[in-house]
C-alpha cells in the first residue's frame, strides 16, 4: 500500500471510531449490530422465524443423514438394515424418504413462504405508510433525500420508531444493494429501476448496514446506518437538517475546488457528485462510515482520501496548512 | 489357441501404438491421454485457483489488513471463481474424468470424435492461457465471476479486464460445447452390444446430463458475451437504460450459471455411484430412479435461474416460477442421497479412502443442499443473498459436494491409470486432514453470514463480531490446501514405490475393471459381452470374453476399429474406423486462439486472416478419406450426424437467446421500433426465407440421390440448394448492411438486437454455404461413404438453419404487432 | 399393445412432463413479465390457461408412464433392451412426473396467488 501505514495503525483507528462514542453510532461500530437474526421490526421477524424453522428441519435431516452413515459403519460387517430390511423395503424406504416426504414438505414451505411470508417483506403499498425517504447508491455512499423537504444527508437515514417509512432506492451508476439485516431484507438498486422497501422499526437505536451487490474497488467500505429515534426526536433532527447552511465564510471551500463535487445550500457549491454537505456536522461518521467524523478524521480524510479510501471519487486535494485551516474552521460551522 | 490371442494382442499393440515422444502427445488423439492432459493442466488451474483464495484468506484474515490491494483482491476475486469453475471443475470432470473413463465403461475403444476431441482440449489450454495472460498485463477480469454490467461495461471497467473475461469465456465456452458433443456422441453411439440404456453405468448417465446440460446451457452465456463486447467495443445498446435493461445481463448469466451448478455437481454424483457399489460389494439400490434422478436434476436446473435475482425487485408473480422450481430441484438430491445411504446400509462396506471421501461428500452435500433449499424461501434469501451465508452454502456443494468426489475418484481409479496402488494409511490421513479443513474453512462462513458480513468485500471493520470466524476461515483454509498437498503427495509417493495394481484391486462392478492397468492403447481385446450394469460382476461373460480371445473372434484387428451400436438398446451396428494421430487439432486451436488475440486487441482484420487459416486446417483435417460407417436405419445413424444434430442444437439455443433477449427487450420500450426507425420491411424477407426454406429440399434430395448411388444427381441437386441459397445470403447481407447504416446500432437497443439477431442467422448461412462448396468440391473429385455421411448431415443442418430463419423472421416481423 | 405404441406411450411418459413443465414454466415467465410492462393483456388468465395445460399435460404423460409400467410388469430393469430399457424409463418416468406435476402445480399456484405486478 502506497499510505505507509502499518495494520496496527488501523487498528488503534478502528478502535478510536469505536471509542468516540459521539453518538449512537459506537454500537454501529462496536456492537455488530447488523446481525441478520436479530430482528427489530415486524418484517424482519417472520424472516427469522422462516430461518428458525427451517434451521430446525434442516438440523433433523442432517441428523438423520449423519445417523444412516453411522449406522452403515457400524454394521459394516452384516449384510442388510436392521429388522431385516431388504431390498425391497430398502428402496420403499428411499421413496418415502427421499419423494414422498420431501416433496410434502417443500410444497409446505413453498406456500408458508412463498405465498404468505413474502407479503410481509415485498415492496409496501405507499398509502400503508406514513414517511418517505429516497435512497441514491452512488460509489461508494448513500444519498439520502426527504421528499417534500429540502433535506439532503448521506450515510445515515434518520427515521422515527414504529413508523412505516416508504424507502425508494434507486442508483447513480452501478448495481448497488440497499440492505439493513436487522430492518429488512435487500433490494438491489438497479439502474434504470425503482426499489421499494418498508422500514418499520420497533425500537430506537442504531441499525448498520452494507452494500450488499459488488460495486467495484471500495464495495467493502459503503456502509449505511439507519438511526432510529423518537417521534419528536426525529422532528427536531429533520427541523435542524432543513435549515439553510450557517452563514461561515465558504471563499477557501470554493477556491480549493469543493464545490464543483459537492453541495452546500445557499453558497455557489452545487457539485452533485459527492455528499451534501449542508449540515455535515450534524452526521456522526465520514466516508460511508468509514470513519467517525471527529476533527482528527476529518483532517485526514480531505487531506489524503486515497489513503483512507483507495479509488475512492474524493481525489488527493494539495491543501496548504493555511488555506486547510480555512477550510476546516468552514466546514465545523456546518451544524 | 494361445496363440491366437497372443497373435491378436500383437497386432492390436502394433495398430494403436502411439507416436512416441512429445510429438505424440501434441497430436494424439487417444481419449486416455487427452485425459491426461486435461487432468495435469486442469490440477495446475487448481493450484492458481488454490492460491488466490488463499491469498485472498490471508488478507481477510483480521479486519483492515493490507496484505493486497482493493484493485488486487477484485482480481483474485474473479479469478479464483472463474478458475475453479471454468478451468478447474468443468475440464477435470467432464476433460479428465469424462474422457478418460467413459470409453472404457462402455466398451469402446475411443471417443467419438477423436480429432476434436483433441481440438476441446487445445482450446481448452489456448483458453485458460488467454485468461491467464491477462497477469502478464496487469488487467485481470475484476467485476467478479458473475460480472454485472454495469460495472463491467466501458464506462467503469475502461481497460482489457473485462474483454479478457468474455472473450476468454466464449473460447472457453467453445471448448467445452465441442468437448460435450463429444461426450453425448459416444454415449449415444459407441456403447458395448447388450449396453442398452437400462445397463448402461449410471456414472455414463451422469456425464450424459452433464454434458447435455453444457450443450444446452452454454449459449446463453456465449450471446450474454457477445452482447457484452459489442455493447462494449462496437457502441451497440442492450443493457443500458431506458432502452436496455442491465437485468438482462443476470437473466442470461443465470440460465447458463443456474444449470452450471449441477454441471459441476454431476459428475461427482456419477463418481459416488461409482464408488459406493464397489465398497459397498453390492449394486446400487433403486437404478432406475437414480439414474433418472441425475438427468432430471440436469433438467430442472434450466427452470431456476431467476432464483439468483430474488433481491432484484422482480415481481412476486414471477418470482414463484422460480422459487417453485428451486423447491422441486431439490427430490432428486433426496432420491440419490437416501439411494447411497441406504446402498451403503444394505452392503457390507469397506471404508477405504476412496469410500472416505464419498462419505465426506454426503455429509457435505447434505449440509450444503439443506441451506440451499432455505435460498428456495424467497424472504429469507432476499435477506442472506450476498452474504457469507451463501459463501458457505455454495462452497459446501462445489467444494464440499463437488470436489471430494473427485479427490475420491483420483484415489479410485489411480490403480486403474497408473497400475500401481495409492497408499491407504496416508490415503486416509488426507481424508481427515482434507475434512477438517473444510468445515473450518466454510462452516464459520454461515454465521458471519448471518451476522450480516456481505460478500465480495476485501476487508471489514473490527466490532462487528465477525473477527474470530474470519480467522477461523484462515485457519481452515491453510489445513485444507495442506490435506491437498498429502493427497498430491501420496500420488508421487505410490508412483514412486510401484507396488503393482493389477487388472482389478477393488472388485469394481463396471468394464474398466476388466481391462488390465494401465489400459493398453486399444482398450479393450474383444468387443466386450455385457447383459447387466455391472459387467464385471458377471463372471460367465468375463469368461466368454477371453473364449472370444482365444479364438480371435470380436478383436477387430485391420486397424482403429470400434463397433457402434443403436442408440436405445444398443444392437450391434457396422463397425467404426477411427482416425489417427492428427496435427490438425492443434494447429486449429492456435489459430483460433490467436484469432481471439487479435480481437481483444480490435484487430479485426488480422483476427479475419487467422479464421481464415482456421478454415485452410479444417480443410487439411477433413482431407483423408476413411471409410466411415454408414447406415440409413433412424437410430443407427452415423456418429457425424448424430454430432451435427447435436451442434445444430446447441446453435438453435443460441437463437432461442437471441429471440428471448429481443422479446424481453420489447418489453421494456413503449416505442418498438423507437421513433424514426422504420418498422422492418415484409414482402422481401417473407420471400427470401420462403426461399431458403425451399432450399433444404433439393439438398435433402441429393442425400437421397447419394444413398441410392445416383452421384451426378446427388451433385446436381446440391448444387441447385447452393445456387438458392447463396442468392439468398447476398440479398439478405446487403439489405443487412443497408439496414446498419441507416438504423445504427449503436443509437437504440431495437437496432442492436436486430442486426446482431439477423447477422448471426446470415452467419449460419454462410457456414452452410461453405460446406456445400466443400462439399460440391469433393464430391466432384470423388464419391465415398465419408462424402454421403456429409450429405446427411448437411441436409439436417439446412433444415434446421430453414427452422431457424423462420423463427428469427417472424421475430424480426413482431414488431408490426 | 403393439411394440410401436408401447415405444411411442414409454417415450411420451418420459418426456412429455418435461416437455409440458419447460412450455409452461418459459411462456409463464414472459406472460408474467410482459403483463406488468403492459404487453401482455389477461396476464392471470393466460397463466391460467398454461396451469391447466401443463398440469393436463403431466397426468397424461403420467398415465403413458403407468401403462408402460403395467405392460412390462415382470419384466427386470436388467432384461436386455428394448423390453428392458421400456420398463427402465417407465420406472423412471412415473418418478419424474411426480416433480413436473409438482413443478407445474407450485407454479401456477404461485403465480395465480400474488397480485400481478407487486414488485418482490
Amino acid at each position: 500500500m502506497t499510505n505507509g501505514k502499518t495494520p496496527n495503525d488501523r487498528r488503534r483507528r478502528a478502535l478510536a471510531l469505536c471509542g468516540a462514542s459521539v453518538f449512537a453510532l459506537v454500537v454501529a461500530g462496536c456492537g455488530g449490530n447488523q446481525n441478520a437474526v436479530a430482528p427489530a421490526s415486524p418484517q424482519e421477524h417472520s424472516i427469522t422465524t422462516l430461518f428458525w424453522v427451517m434451521l430446525g428441519g434442516a438440523t433433523i435431516g442432517f441428523a438423520l443423514v449423519v445417523a444412516l452413515l453411522w449406522l452403515g459403519y457400524t454394521r459394516r460387517a452384516r449384510p442388510g438394515l436392521p429388522r431385516d430390511v431388504g431390498e425391497r423395503g430398502a428402496t420403499r424406504l428411499v421413496v418415502g424418504l427421499g419423494i414422498a416426504l420431501p416433496v410434502a414438505l417443500l410444497v409446505a414451505l413453498f406456500v408458508w413462504s412463498d405465498v404468505f411470508v413474502i407479503t410481509s417483506t415485498a415492496a409496501p403499498s405507499k398509502s400503508s405508510t406514513s414517511l418517505a425517504v429516497n435512497v441514491v447508491g452512488h460509489d461508494w455512499w448513500w444519498e439520502v433525500r426527504y421528499p417534500g423537504t429540502p433535506v439532503v444527508t448521506a450515510n445515515e437515514i434518520h427515521i422515527p420508531v414504529r413508523t412505516r417509512v416508504y424507502l425508494s432506492g434507486t442508483t447513480a451508476d452501478v448495481i448497488h444493494s440497499f440492505w439493513i439485516p436487522e430492518l429488512n431484507r435487500k433490494i438491489d438498486l438497479i439502474p434504470g429501476q425503482t426499489g421499494h422497501i418498508v422500514l418499520d422499526a420497533d425500537r430506537v437505536g442504531v441499525f448498520r448496514g452494507q452494500c450488499s451487490e459488488f460495486c467495484g474497488l471500495q464495495h467493502a467500505h459503503m456502509a449505511v446506518a439507519v438511526i432510529v429515534q423518537s417521534k419528536p426526536a426525529f422532528r427536531r433532527w429533520l427541523a435542524a437538517n432543513a435549515a439553510p447552511a450557517t452563514s461561515g465564510n465558504p471563499s477557501a471551500f470554493l477556491a480549493a475546488g469543493c464545490g464543483d463535487c459537492h453541495q452546500i445550500r445557499g453558497t455557489a457549491a452545487r457539485g452533485d457528485v459527492g455528499p451534501d454537505l449542508t449540515h455535515l456536522e450534524l452526521r456522526s461518521t465520514l466516508a460511508a462510515l468509514t470513519l467517525a467524523n471527529t476533527p482528527a478524521n476529518l483532517a485526514r480524510w480531505i487531506r489524503h482520501p486515497q489513503a483512507e479510501k483507495p479509488g475512492s471519487r474524493m481525489p488527493d486535494v494539495r491543501l496548504g496548512d493555511a488555506q486547510w485551516a480555512a477550510i476546516d474552521a468552514y466546514l465545523r460551522s456546518l451544524r | 489357441m494361445t496363440t491366437t490371442a497372443e497373435r491378436s494382442i500383437v497386432t492390436l499393440e502394433r495398430v494403436w501404438e502411439a507416436r512416441p515422444g512429445v510429438l505424440g502427445w501434441l497430436t494424439t488423439v487417444d481419449h486416455k491421454r487427452i485425459g491426461l492432459l486435461y487432468f495435469w493442466t486442469t490440477l495446475v488451474f487448481f493450484a492458481l485457483g488454490g492460491t488466490e483464495a488463499l491469498l485472498m484468506r490471508t488478507q481477510l484474515a483480521t479486519a483492515n489488513e493490507h496484505v493486497i490491494s482493493p484493485g488486487g483482491f477484485n482480481e483474485l476475486l474473479t479469478m479464483h471463481g472463474v478458475t475453479m469453475i471454468f478451468f478447474f471443475i468443468i475440464p477435470m470432470t467432464t476433460g479428465a474424468f469424462g474422457n478418460y473413463l467413459i470409453p472404457l465403461m462402455i466398451g469402446a475403444r475411443d471417443m467419438a470424435f477423436p480429432r476434436l476431441n483433441a481440438l476441446s482440449y487445445w482450446l481448452f489450454l489456448g483458453s485458460g492461457l488467454f485468461m491467464y495472460s491477462s497477469f502478464l498485463v496487469h488487467q485481470a477480469p475484476n467485476a467478479g465471476w458473475f460480472d454485472y454490467v454495469p460495472l463491467a461495461l466501458r464506462r467503469y471497467d475502461g481497460g482489457l479486464n473485462i474483454d479478457f473475461y468474455a472473450l476468454g469465456l466464449i473460447l472457453n465456452g467453445v471448448a467445452s460445447t465441442v468437448g460435450s458433443i463429444n461426450i453425448v456422441t459416444t454415449i449415444f453411439k459407441l456403447r458395448a452390444p447388450g449396453m442398452s440404456w437400462n445397463r448402461m453405468p449410471l456414472f455414463c448417465f451422469a456425464m450424459l446430463a452433464a454434458a447435455l446440460s453444457l450443450i444446452f446451457a452454454l449459449p446463453a452465456l456465449t450471446m450474454d458475451c457477445v452482447f457484452l463486447e459489442l455493447q462494449r467495443k462496437a457502441g451497440f445498446d442492450f443493457f443500458s437504460p431506458p432502452g436496455g435493461d442491465p437485468l438482462l445481463w443476470q437473466h442470461l448469466f443465470w440460465i447458463f450459471g443456474h444449470p452450471e451448478v449441477y454441471i459441476i455437481v454431476l459428475p461427482a454424483f456419477g463418481i459416488a455411484t461409482s464408488i459406493i457399489p464397489t465398497f459397498a460389494r453390492r449394486r446400487m439400490l433403486a437404478f432406475p430412479l437414480v439414474a433418472m434422478a441425475e438427468l432430471l436434476v440436469a433438467f430442472i436446473g434450466f427452470g431456476v435461474w431467476a432464483h439468483h435475482m430474488f433481491a432484484t425487485g422482480i415481481s412476486t408473480t414471477t418470482l414463484a416460477f422460480f422459487a417453485a422450481a428451486s423447491m422441486a430441484v431439490v427430490i432428486p438430491s433426496t432420491i440419490q442421497v437416501f439411494a447411497w445411504l441406504f446402498t451403503v446400509n444394505l452392503g457390507t462396506p469397506l471404508f477405504r479412502t476412496p469410500l472416505l471421501f464419498i462419505g465426506g461428500f454426503i455429509v457435505f452435500f447434505v449440509l450444503g443442499g439443506l441451506t440451499g433449499i432455505m435460498f428456495a424461501a424467497i424472504p429469507f434469501d432476499q435477506a442472506a443473498t450476498d452474504t457469507y451465508f451463501v459463501v458457505a452454502h455454495f462452497h459446501f456443494i462445489i467444494f464440499g459436494a463437488a470436489v471430494f468426489p473427485l479427490f475420491g475418484g483420483i484415489y479410485y481409479w489411480f490403480p486403474k491409470v497408473t497400475g500401481r496402488l495409492y497408499d491407504e494409511q496416508l490415503g486416509k490421513v488426507s481424508f481427515f486432514v482434507v475434512f477438517a479443513g473444510t468445515l473450518l474453512t466454510f462452516f464459520p462462513m454461515h454465521i458471519v453470514g448471518l451476522l450480516g458480513m456481505t460478500r465480495r468485500v476485501y476487508t471489514y471493520d473490527a466490532g462487528l463480531g465477525w473477527d474470530v470466524y474470519n480467522l477461523l476461515e484462515t485457519i481452515g483454509g491453510f489445513i485444507l490446501a495442506a490435506g491437498i498437498l498429502l493427497i498430491l503427495a501420496n500420488l508421487v509417493v505410490s508412483w514412486r514405490r510401484n507396488v503393482p495394481a493389477g487388472r482389478d484391486p477393488f472388485n469394481g462392478g463396471t468394464l474398466e475393471w476388466t481391462i488390465p492397468s494401465p489400459p493398453p492403447h486399444y482398450n479393450f481385446a474383444v468387443v466386450p459381452t455385457v447383459t447387466s450394469a455391472y459387467p464385471n460382476w458377471d463372471a460367465a461373460d468375463r469368461a466368454h470374453d477371453i473364449e472370444k480371445l482365444h479364438h480371435g473372434e470380436a478383436v477387430l484387428a485391420d486397424g482403429h476399429l470400434t463397433p457402434t451400436s443403436t442408440v436405445n438398446d444398443a444392437l450391434a451396428g457396422p463397425i467404426a474406423e477411427m482416425p489417427e494421430e492428427s496435427p490438425w487439432p492443434i494447429v486449429v486451436a492456435v489459430a483460433v486462439t490467436a484469432a481471439f488475440f487479435m480481437l481483444l486487441t480490435t484487430h479485426a482484420l488480422i483476427a479475419a486472416a487467422f479464421l481464415a487459416i482456421t478454415l485452410l486446417a479444417v480443410l487439411a483435417w477433413h482431407g483423408d478419406d476413411r471409410e466411415q460407417v454408414f447406415s440409413t436405419e433412424w437410430l443407427a445413424r452415423p456418429n457425424g450426424w448424430w454430432g451435427t444434430a447435436l451442434f445444430v442444437a446447441t446453435e438453435a439455443t443460441l437463437f432461442g437467446t437471441l429471440i428471448g433477449s429481443y422479446v424481453y427487450l420489447r418489453f421494456r420500450n413503449v416505442h418498438w421500433p423507437p421513433e424514426g426507425i422504420a418498422k422492418p420491411a415484409v414482402l422481401v424477407p417473407v420471400l427470401l426465407t420462403a426461399a431458403l426454406v425451399v432450399s433444404s429440399l433439393p439438398v435433402q434430395l441429393a442425400w437421397r440421390a447419394g444413398r441410392s448411388g445416383r452421384t451426378r444427381a446427388a451433385w446436381r441437386f446440391l448444387a441447385a440448394g447452393f445456387g438458392i441459397q447463396l442468392g439468398y445470403f447476398v440479398w439478405q447481407v446487403h439489405d443487412w448492411v443497408d439496414a446498419i447504416h441507416d438504423a445504427p446500432p449503436s443509437h437504440s437497443t431495437y437496432s442492436s438486437i436486430l442486426t446482431t439477431m439477423l447477422g448471426f442467422g446470415h452467419a449460419h448461412v454462410l457456414l452452410g454455404l461453405l460446406i456445400d462448396a466443400w462439399l460440391l468440391v469433393q464430391l466432384a473429385r470423388r464419391f465415398t461413404p465419408y462424402r454421403l455421411v456429409g450429405l446427411q448431415s448437411v441436409a439436417l443442418y439446412w433444415w434446421v438453419v430453414s427452422a431457424i430463419s423462420v423463427a428469427v423472421l417472424l421475430t424480426q416481423e413482431s414488431a408490426h404487432l | 399393445m403393439s411394440r410401436t405404441r408401447l415405444e411411442v406411450l414409454q417415450w411420451y411418459g418420459l418426456l412429455g412432463g418435461a416437455l409440458a413443465w419447460t412450455t409452461e414454466h418459459v411462456l409463464g415467465f414472459f406472460v408474467s413479465d410482459g403483463g406488468c410492462s403492459g404487453r401482455v393483456a389477461h396476464a392471470a388468465l393466460w397463466g391460467g390457461v398454461l396451469t391447466g395445460f401443463g398440469v393436463l399435460a403431466v397426468l397424461l404423460a403420467q398415465g403413458a408412464a403407468i401403462t408402460v409400467y403395467r405392460a412390462t410388469n415382470g419384466v427386470d430393469h436388467d432384461a436386455p433392451g428394448p423390453e428392458g430399457r421400456l420398463r427402465f424409463f417407465a420406472v423412471a418416468a412415473l418418478v419424474g412426473n411426480v416433480l413436473f406435476f409438482m413443478l407445474v402445480g407450485l407454479d401456477g399456484l404461485g403465480s395465480l396467488t400474488h397480485l400481478p405486478c407487486v414488485q418482490s
